[in-house]
Formats: structure tokens, C-alpha cells, sequence
């Protein structure tokens, strides 16, 4: 097993900068996930340290050791494909063979070593069936066993569990975390699934149109999120992002939404005012942060429901405030329908506030100076 | 791409690249060069005379027989050909007892070496013994016996349909192929709007065979332009030249009057109309994928 | 009304199919007949198997017919490996030049026979390979390739790139990748390609023509055209010599036609 370090690497495809300017320190035995938006560059960063892709800059170093001119037979990689890559003229017990088989190693070690690979995952009964009658979760662990028999220093692992029915999913994502815990490897997965990625791994890694919004762990990511773009890639449903700006009329401090005015807790209010520069700015709010009553209660704001959502043990709703929709997560006896008034209060303490135009945090109710860049 | 990928699609490359570049480029430049001379043996220097046999080829009597006959042989035999297969592809469409097998019936003529074709063909239109007069005679309807490949002005209608034999059933199971292709929707579609297995055919479904038939004519079009196997065995080009197409000439001028210069230009004739021909077409069927 | 319509449909068809296998059956039938028994009827099938015909063929074409299999067997297989790997190359990797080299390698297959002939009589003249197997092996192969690799090249096209990186990453080289992957791949698109190989190289006619002198190396459709001028009025033995000639094409056909008319349909010589 082995660390991974990315150091300034960016990969163009003739005009397009797929990854720009990536550094990256992965510790060794981690499990690591590269989350992001469709055409990021997640697979291209991947298949860059397989050795796929030839980086335009910067290096790539497994352990101690720079990579970045190693072709990919010479990394001591395993990469997982998203379409699993199965060689369909081989059994699958031919197929979790096939990278001990072509560095020649002796047949006896060959064949215990894929017992063995088979056992963890569970798959003995099918090593003698090929791709074409193997179901997709099964096919997922042969090219799984495909990759841990040779125990490379890094596992590389592209969408390994798009492929895979929605049920399935769930149950493959304990499996694939118990595993990494059970080999100690050094795993970087991709997905554009936040869940997938939040249940999963150790530390996520949020990129955004080739560049890295964020690296921190679950908690990190979650309660600090750097940026508008993670806070609002981040949680089912994502964070309400509201465009707003600040006042202090009377001695009070305000948020304005449209023509709405939104008083803003003191204690925060001073806060913010000493940090920004320009009073337009994002608030942002999870939608289990608001509360919403069915009647006018002190310090609560007048909306307009504009669609309610049940999701079996919980609702979502969705509010109208002036030109702005927020969604709130309540209790299923919430009662009123849509058009009519519903009361919401924040919990200011879980609010966040962005800078209009870098999209940067400026600070979080949580930790009132948490500006981390 | 690291250095021992570049050598092995090197050597993977080399001999194909060897091969061709040898056998195909060095040596129609070579052929280009000798059709420049006025070569008439392996082994004698020659001389150059530019375009000499090009003109001289221009200006012979047989030229215009050679076109003529060309003209004549390529759109009779494309044209009888694509509409024959045509024909019989939308009929194997219907739905027929025994398709697989019709299948392969109709494929055999493709299958016969372009040789026995021609022999084949011979024997059928042999004047005297011949098969054909044979059953005309049979069925007394000797009144119409033909001299067949004796005569002039027959000899290039025999290897037209010698020919049309060779490539009916290839072409109807390349439109086949282009008609299965289509999606049942289209003519339950138009079946449901009322329309007719004749207005079926003729307005949705042969306006959609144009691959097929873009790939029927660069094949019948090669095989007409580089024609000598069966012509040669059933006619030799004769009687008197009435057959003769840029295949025959070409062999007889090179390989038996020597007139290795005059053949070889020829042969550049053949080879810049089939490449004229078919570049595009090559460019157009790798650029599609 | 649809009855008459479907007998109107299998009328034209029979018709089709006896214009199609009419030759075929006077070609079999007259190769066991005598020739009085020609004389006396060309239609009607042969009252004994008279054999006499192919024996009589046979001591022209017996020879040939050896050096037509010495000359087709190597040359379509080794042709047909040689496509393989091209195409195998043009369809995994992209090179500076590889669509212009790949482009110039399949133009081979539209360049006339006729436009190389006497340079390569020339050729094999001069390095002392006319008249020998080699000297009609080596232009067999080398005009098999580009056909074959183009076939290949669309098949392997369609073999996922992810499988071939993922042998890449697990230790493989290319052409390990090529053994151990494509090859195993490629079974019945290598027999077809052999098979369509074998067909042109079988039949071709205008190269043994130039390129042998006399029965030791000529190739069987020579000796089949010999045939036809030398026994001008023995339709039997003529008969009998195409249909020894044309035996492997019908036995190819008859198992590998589905697959060879697929792949014909791509491209043919
Ligand atoms: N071989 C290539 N040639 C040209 N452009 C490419 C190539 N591979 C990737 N790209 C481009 O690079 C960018 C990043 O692609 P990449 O495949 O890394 O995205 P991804 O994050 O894996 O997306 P997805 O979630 O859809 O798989 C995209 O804009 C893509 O179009
Ligand atoms: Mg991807």
C-alpha cells in the first residue's frame, strides 16, 4: 500500500483543460473518493495516474516513487472500469487469474490465490461462468478480484457501482467500504453520486470543470463546505442558496431578499458586517435548518407553500419567499397544502454566507470566523 | 505513448506497409513509368516517349470499339444487375417458404470462380452443341437460335449476361440486407395510413436503400472496370474486337504482342478511372464511422 | 386475390432460381455423361455415371489443382494475420499520420491487378521468383491485406478500448494484449476472413496467367482455361475440370456462407 500524490497536474484534450492545476496528497490506506458534476475530469485524473493519460504538467508520484513517465504495467496500479472490462472469452476464473497469469507466476499459486480472492467476495460458485452468464453485482466482483489479487499500492476504481441496480447499489457500498477496511488499500473511487461518496469514503475530493473546489473529509465537506459549489453539490436535497443583501438600519442588522427583510440574529449580524467587503452576498440555509410552522410564530417569516413533497417518514416542502424558493425538511403532520401560509424561522447557527462573486464562504454560523481559505 | 508501443505498432505496421508499398505503390509507379516507353521486351533498354502511348491509344480504331463496348457492357451490366437484385429482394421479402435456402441458391453464381463461369457460359452459348440453342430447339422454337458468341454483334450481350448471372444474387441479398435493416415501424406505419405494397416499396422504403445501393455500385463498378476472367474465357474479346474491353486489350497488347509501353498505358488508363471512382468512395464509407 | 399474388411471387422466384442454377446443373450433369450421349441430348441428366470425363481432366488439372492449395492455404492465412494486426493497430491507436496510412493501405484493395502486372512480371524476373510458389504467394498476400484490415479494423473497432487499458494496467504489453485478447476475440471474423481470402486467391485467374509457365507451379483456374482451349469440343471433360476446380468454393460456401455473404457484404474483390 501506498500514498498518492498528485503534484500540479493538468491534462488538456486540444482545447479543453480537463483537469487544471490538480495537487492532491492521498495518505497511504485511504479511502478516497473524486466527487463531482458529469465532464469534470474525475476519469481523466484517474486514468492519468493508471498511466492512461500522459499529463501536460505535473507529476504523479505512488509512494515515494514519480510515476508520471511509467507506462501503465509498470505503476503496480489495478484500475476498475465502470463497464468492468471483463474479457468475455474468459471464465471468471480466468479473468481474476489474468494478472498473475501474464507475469507468469506458478499455477499452484495462481489457482490458491484466486480461491482465496474468490472467497472474500463471495463469488466461488461462479469462477467457472463466463461475463455473459454472470449478473452485473457478480460481474462487479470479478473485476473487483481482477484488481485485489495482485495487491497493487493503489486501487483505482471509475463508477464502480453505476452499473449496478439501485437496490444493489446500497448493499455494494458497505460491501466495497468493508473490503478497503479488510485490505487496508490505498482506494480512490469516482462518482458523481454525493451519497455514494459521503457513505463511502474517508476523505472526498469535490472537483468542479478541472479544478479541486475541495479535499476534506465527510464532516468537512458537509459542515465546511469551501464554496457554493460544494455547499450546494453536497446533501439530498442541496443547501438553499438565496441571493441577498445586508443592512443595518436602527441598529439592526437585515437581509433583504427582493423586497423582503429578513432580521439577522446580532451576535451573526456583527460578525458578517466586519467580514465583507460588499454588502451583496449568498445565504445559504439546509433545508433540515429551517423550521416551519403552520402558524404565525414570533421571529418567523411569512412564505407561501409552493409544493409539498411526502417522502414516507418525512416531508419536503417547498416555500415561496417573494422571487425565492426554499425547500424545508419537516415532519410528516406538517398539514398545509399548496397555496396556502406557512411560517419559517432559520437556524442561524447552521447558516452560511458566500461571497456574491467569488462564490467563497465568508463565514458559517457554526464557527462565526470560519473563513478557511 | 510510451517507446515500446511506438516500436511494436512499428513492427506491427511493417509488413503491411512493406507489402503494399512494394507490391501496390512501387510498382504502379513503376508501371506508370514503363507506360512512358516504348518498351517490347524484359530485358532491353527503352525509350521514353512521354505521352506517346497515351496518344497512340487515343488515336487507334480499337479505342473507340473499347469504349464502346465499355459503355455499352457497364451500364447494361450494372443497371440490369441493380434492378434485377432489386427486384428480387423486395420479392424474398414477402415472406417465403425456404428463405435460407433460396438464400444460398441465389449466391452460388458468386461463389463460382469467374473461370467456370465463363466456361459455364460458353457451353451454354455454344451456337451449335450449345445448351441454349439446345432447349430452344427442344421446345421447337428453333426460329429463335441465336450464333450467340460467334457473331459481333451478340458477343457482348453473352458476357453481359454472364456477368448479370455472377452478381443478380449477390446485389438482391445486399438490398435485402438494407431493407431488413429499415424499422418495422416504418411499414406497419404506412400500412396502418392505407398505403399500398406497391406505394410501400416505391415511396418509403426503396428511397432508403441508397447504402446498398452506393455499395452495389462500387462493387459491380470495380468488377466491370477491371473485367478479364470470364470475358476471356468466353470470348476472348472477339469475335474481331466486338467484345473487347480495357481488361483483354491490355493483356493481349502486353502479354502477347509485347507491346509492353502501349499496355502498360493501358493499365494507368484502368487504374486512374478506378481511382477517380473510388477514393471517394472509400473517403465517404471510412469518414461515416 | 392473395392466392394469386403468392403464386404470381413463387413463379418469379423458381424463375429466378432456375436462372441461377441452370448453368450449375448442365455443368454437373454433363460432366458424367459420354460425349455421344452429349450429342444425343444436352438436357436430360446422364443415364450412367460415366467418370471417364474427370479422369480424363483430371491428369491436366490434378497437378495445378495441388499448387492452386501449396499457393492459396499460406497466402490466405498469412494475409489474414497480417489484416488482423493492421487493423487491430488502426483501430486501438492514433498516430501522427495513421488516418493518411491507413487510408493509403485500403486504396490497395481498388488498384487494378492489370496496373501492376507487368512490373511485377518484371520483379519476379529479376530477384529469380517467376515461376515458383513464392513468386504468386507474395503478391496473394500482399493484396489480401488491405481488405482484411479493414474488415478487422471495423470489428475491433467494437471491441471496447476499456478492456484493452484494463489488460494495459494489469501487466500486459501490446502484443500481449494482441495474443491473449483480440486473437481469442476475433474466431469467427478470423475464419470468415480466411475464408474470403481463400475465395479471391482461389479464383483469381490473371496473376497465375503472367506470373507461371507450364503445369509445375500454374495454378488450377489456368490449367482449367487450358482445359477449355485445348479440349474445345469435350464439354465433358471441360465440365468435369470446373467442377473438380469449383468444388472448395462450393464447400465453403455451403458452410460458411452466411458468414462469408456478412462479410462479403463489407467488402468485396
Ligand atoms: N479522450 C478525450 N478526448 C477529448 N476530450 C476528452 C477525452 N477524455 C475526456 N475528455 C474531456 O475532458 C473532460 C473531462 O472528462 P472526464 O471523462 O474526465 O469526465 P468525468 O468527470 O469522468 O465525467 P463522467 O462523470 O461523465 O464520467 C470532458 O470535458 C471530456 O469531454
Ligand atoms: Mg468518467
Amino acid at each position: 500500500m501506498s500514498k498518492v500524490t498528485l503534484n500540479g497536474l493538468t491534462k488538456r484534450f486540444g482545447k479543453v483543460e480537463a483537469v487544471k492545476n490538480v495537487t492532491l496528497k492521498i495518505r497511504d490506506g485511504e479511502f478516497v473518493a473524486l466527487l463531482g458534476p458529469s465532464g469534470c475530469g474525475k476519469t481523466t485524473i484517474l486514468r492519468c495516474i493508471a498511466g492512461l493519460e500522459k499529463p501536460d504538467e505535473g507529476d504523479i508520484y505512488i509512494g515515494d516513487k514519480m510515476v508520471t513517465r511509467l507506462s501503465p504495467p509498470d505503476r503496480n496500479v489495478s484500475m476498475v472500469f465502470q463497464s468492468y472490462a471483463l474479457y468475455p472469452h474468459m471464465t471468471a476464473f480466468d479473468n481474476i487469474a489474468f494478472p498473475l497469469w501474464i507475469r507468469k507466476r506458478p499455477r499452484d499459486e495462481i489457482r490458491e490465490k484466486v480461491k482465496k480472492t474468490a472467497e472474500i467476495l463471495e463469488i466461488s460458485e461462479f469462477l467457472n461462468r463466463k461475463p455473459g452468464e454472470l449478473s452485473g453485482g457478480q460481474c462487479q466482483r470479478v473485476a473487483l478480484g481482477r484488481a485485489i489479487i495482485r495487491n497493487p499500492a493503489v486501487f483505482l476504481l471509475d463508477e464502480p457501482l453505476a452499473n449496478l441496480d439501485a437496490k444493489l447499489r446500497i448493499s455494494a457500498r458497505g460491501e466495497l467500504k468493508r473490503l478497503q477496511k479488510q485490505l487496508g488499500a490505498t482506494m480512490i473511487f469516482v462518482t458523481h453520486d454525493q451519497v455514494e461518496a459521503m457513505t463511502m469514503a474517508e476523505r472526498i475530493a469535490v472537483m468542479n470543470n478541472g479544478v479541486i473546489e475541495q479535499f476534506g473529509s465527510t464532516d468537512e465537506i458537509y459542515q465546511q463546505p469551501a464554496n457554493m459549489f460544494v455547499s450546494g453539490f453536497i446533501g439530498t436535497p442541496a443547501m438553499n442558496l438565496i441571493k441577498c443583501s445586508l443592512v443595518e438600519r436602527g441598529g439592526s442588522i437585515s437581509l433583504i431578499l427582493d423586497t423582503n427583510t429578513l432580521p439577522v440574529p446580532d451576535s451573526i449580524g456583527r460578525a458578517l458586517i466586519e467580514k465583507i467587503k460588499s454588502s451583496d452576498m449568498v445565504f445559504g440555509i439546509r433545508p433540515e435548518d429551517i423550521s416551519i410552522h403552520e402558524k404565525n410564530k414570533p421571529n418567523s417569516y411569512k412564505t407561501k407553500v409552493y409544493v409539498v413533497e411526502p417522502l414516507g417518514n418525512e416531508k419536503l416542502v417547498t416555500v415561496e419567499m417573494g422571487n425565492t424558493y426554499s425547500k424545508v425538511r419537516t415532519r410528516l403532520d406538517f398539514k398545509q397544502e399548496i397555496g396556502e401560509n406557512a411560517w419559517v424561522d432559520f437556524d442561524w447557527n447552521r447558516a452560511y454566507f458566500f461571497d456574491k462573486r467569488t462564490g467563497k464562504v465568508i463565514m458559517h454560523g457554526l464557527n462565526k470566523s470560519a473563513n478557511r481559505r | 505513448m510510451d517507446r515500446k508501443t511506438k516500436i511494436f505498432i512499428f513492427l506491427f505496421l511493417l509488413p503491411a506497409v512493406v507489402g503494399l508499398g512494394l507490391y501496390a505503390y512501387y510498382f504502379s509507379g513503376w508501371n506508370l513509368s514503363i507506360s512512358m516507353t516504348n518498351a517490347r521486351s524484359l530485358i532491353f533498354p527503352a525509350e521514353f516517349i512521354g505521352l506517346g502511348n497515351y496518344e497512340r491509344f487515343l488515336g487507334d480504331s480499337v479505342f473507340i470499339t473499347v469504349v464502346k463496348n465499355t459503355a455499352i457492357f457497364t451500364v447494361l451490366f450494372m443497371g440490369g444487375t441493380l434492378l434485377l437484385g432489386l427486384l428480387l429482394a423486395i420479392l424474398i421479402d414477402q415472406g417465403i417458404k425456404g428463405e435460407g435456402l433460396y438464400k444460398v441458391i441465389i449466391l452460388i453464381p458468386m461463389a463460382m470462380p469467374m473461370v467456370i463461369s465463363g466456361v459455364l457460359w460458353s457451353w451454354m452459348f455454344s451456337p451449335r452443341m450449345g445448351v441454349i440453342n439446345s432447349l430452344l430447339r427442344v421446345l421447337h422454337l428453333d426460329f429463335l437460335t441465336q450464333p450467340w458468341i460467334t457473331s459481333t454483334s451478340q458477343a457482348l450481350l453473352c458476357v453481359i449476361i454472364a456477368y448479370i448471372w455472377v452478381f443478380t444474387g449477390f446485389v438482391a441479398l445486399l438490398y435485402l440486407a438494407n431493407i431488413r435493416s429499415l424499422p418495422n415501424e416504418q411499414s406497419e406505419s404506412a400500412r396502418v395510413d392505407g398505403a399500398s405494397k406497391f406505394q410501400l416499396y416505391w415511396r418509403v422504403i426503396i428511397p432508403q436503400l441508397r447504402p446498398a445501393t452506393v455499395m452495389a455500385f462500387a462493387v459491380l463498378f470495380l468488377n466491370s472496370l477491371v473485367a478479364f476472367d470470364l470475358v476471356w474465357t468466353l470470348t476472348m474479346g472477339g469475335p474481331a474486337g466486338s467484345s473487347e474491353l480495357l481488361g483483354t486489350l491490355m493483356y493481349k497488347q502486353t502479354f502477347q504482342w509485347n507491346y509492353f509501353g502501349y499496355g502498360a498505358a493501358i493499365a494507368q488508363i484502368m487504374f486512374i478511372i478506378s481511382m477517380v471512382v473510388m477514393v471517394p468512395y472509400l473517403y465517404r464509407s471510412i469518414r461515416r464511422r | 386475390m392473395v392466392i394469386i399474388r403468392r403464386f404470381i411471387l413463387y413463379f418469379i422466384l423458381i424463375i429466378f432460381a432456375l436462372f441461377m442454377l441452370f448453368p450449375i446443373y448442365s455443368m454437373v450433369t454433363t460432366a458424367f455423361k459420354t460425349m455421344p450421349e452429349i450429342v444425343g441430348s444436352r438436357l436430360t441428366p446422364p443415364t450412367q455415371l460415366y467418370l471417364g470425363a474427370f479422369k480424363e481432366a483430371f491428369d491436366s488439372i490434378g497437378r495445378p489443382l495441388l499448387n492452386s492449395v501449396i499457393i492459396t492455404v499460406p497466402s490466405a492465412l498469412i494475409g489474414t494475420f497480417l489484416g488482423s494486426i493492421t487493423g487491430y493497430v488502426f483501430s486501438k491507436f492514433r498516430f501522427w499520420g495513421s488516418d493518411a496510412l491507413f487510408i493509403l493501405i485500403v486504396l490497395g484493395m481498388y488498384i487494378p491487378a492489370q496496373a501492376v502486372l507487368l512490373p511485377v512480371v518484371k520483379f519476379s524476373a529479376n530477384v529469380g521468383i517467376f515461376n515458383t510458389y513464392l513468386g504468386l504467394i507474395l503478391p496473394m498476400i500482399a493484396f489480401s491485406i488491405p481488405s482484411a484490415t479493414l474488415f478487422f479494423r471495423n470489428f475491433y473497432m467494437n471491441v471496447p478500448t476499456e478492456m484493452i487499458e484494463s489488460a494495459r494496467v494489469d501487466g500486459c504489453g501490446i502484443p500481449g494484449i494482441y495474443r491473449r485478447i483480440i486473437l481469442p476475440l476475433s474466431g469467427i471474423t478470423f475464419a470468415v476472413s480466411v475464408m474470403i481470402n481463400f475465395t479471391w486467391i482461389w479464383n483469381s485467374f490473371l496473376w497465375g496467367l503472367v506470373l507461371t509457365q507450364g503445369p509445375a507451379v500454374q495454378p488450377v483456374m489456368v490449367a482449367v482455361n487450358n482445359l477449355h482451349g485445348t479440349y474445345v469440343a469435350m464439354w465433358n471433360v471441360q465440365m468435369a475440370g470446373s467442377l473438380m476446380a469449383a468444388l472448395p468454393m462450393v464447400v465453403i460456401y455451403a458452410y460458411f456462407g452466411k458468414y462469408i455473404t456478412r462479410g462479403v457484404l463489407a467488402q468485396r474483390k
